[in-house]
């Protein structure tokens, strides 16, 4: 009796196949490659920009102008000419999750503007077009503080310009 | 007697596993596909800009990656008090300097580097003053766009639209992120696309 039961449970066990450690495995890579993408995630932000920064704009629809200055400090222009200054200058030398850093980056001022002057759910017509100026030695981080409030007022055309210095360009 | 009973509970026992595993691989092989999508063109000696809330790239299809790097700040930051900061410095310059090696050029004078073709062709590097002045036809930085334009567009699935994604250091004056979109304008690819990783607010 007792060796005819040996016998049937080793060739009951034999087809079996371990692969309990294959799925442990699997998960495993899973978690990792969902975690790795999650870690490297760049995002950006859509710009249409017209092929040349001098394009002919609509007559009635005089443009805003976006200023960043050689101290990236940012000033608006409205249609009536008057300057508002959006941020103040500086050496944008603070380092993510420094204190301050994040209001530094977010010019909510300038995005509430904008918003107001240009709204979101107007016809695409209707808005007005926004140049964007700045100093060849400002900092392209400013000039993405700059584009973030753009896509934060849901404005995706936008010209760019490099102001002049010395006759050069 | 007693072994009848303990048979039928041995079977109820294992479930199916099969299509689990297969579920387990499919669901890899999605993520593994996505998420090779961009890391490809991605270059650690840029700094990526913070920026708030920013959108997420869906398709990487048709997208020419230029890197706008910023040497000087790099080398600025090799005489920096902390430790971490000089080691990081040295890492990206480095790394910066062996990636471009073919174009033989000094580390201070790689300010655009971009890589070829689908299977990450030769990389090459452009300084400011190869693209300053220059039309159409001598800029190299909008011919290596065309170039990978017409490749695009040459596909048997080309995308449905031909972008440019600027991965441009922070610190990098505006001067040279603006030479990258002139360039890319005289290439006939005026959608831009800039890279930017998304600001924490604490």
């Amino acid at each position: 009796m007792a060796r005819r039961k040996q016998v049937q449970t080793e060739e009951q066990g034999e087809p079996e196949m371990e692969i309990s450690s294959m799925i442990d495995c699997c998960f495993l890579l899973l978690i990792y490659f969902l975690v790795a993408t999650s870690l490297v995630s760049e995002k950006k932000f859509d710009m249409n920009l017209p092929a040349s920064s001098n394009a002919t704009s609509s007559s009635d629809n005089k443009p805003f102008n976006i200023n960043v200055a050689e101290n990236n400090s940012v000033m608006m222009e409205d249609d009536s000419g008057t300057a508002t200054p959006m941020a103040p200058a500086s050496q944008l030398t603070l380092r993510p999750g420094d204190p301050g850093y994040y209001e530094e980056r977010n010019l909510a001022e300038l995005a509430e503007y904008l918003i107001k002057l240009n709204p979101p759910d107007a016809p695409e017509e209707d808005k007005k077009p926004v140049i964007l100026t700045a100093h060849p030695n400002a900092k392209h981080q400013r000039v993405m503080d700059v584009m973030a409030a753009l896509s934060k007022a849901k404005i995706t055309s936008v010209a760019v310009k490099m102001s002049t210095v010395g006759g050069a360009e | 007697m007693g072994k009848k009973v303990k048979q039928p509970d041995d079977d109820y026992g294992k479930v199916n596993l099969s299509p689990m595993i297969d579920c387990c691989f499919l669901l890899l092989i999605f993520f593994v596909v996505n998420a090779t999508a961009l890391t490809v063109s991605k270059d650690p000696s840029v700094t990526m800009p913070q920026a708030v809330d920013p959108t997420d790239l869906e398709d990487a299809k048709g997208c020419i990656v230029i890197n706008v790097f910023a040497p000087e700040e790099m080398e600025k930051e090799l005489s920096s008090d902390q430790e971490s900061i000089r080691k990081g410095a040295q890492a990206r310059l480095d790394k910066m300097a062996k990636t471009y090696k073919a174009s033989n050029k000094p580390n201070e004078s790689i300010h655009y580097g971009v890589t070829g073709g689908e299977d990450g062709g030769k990389p090459e590097a452009y300084s400011e003053s190869d693209l300053k002045g220059k039309n159409k036809d001598t800029n190299p930085l909008s011919k290596f766009v065309k170039k990978e334009k017409e490749r695009w567009e040459g596909l048997k699935n080309p995308p449905e639209k031909i972008r440019i994604y600027i991965r441009a250091d922070s610190r990098a004056s505006w001067e040279r992120t603006f030479r990258a979109i002139e360039a890319a304008n005289m290439a006939g690819v005026p959608d831009i696309v800039f890279g930017s990783v998304p600001a924490k607010d604490k």
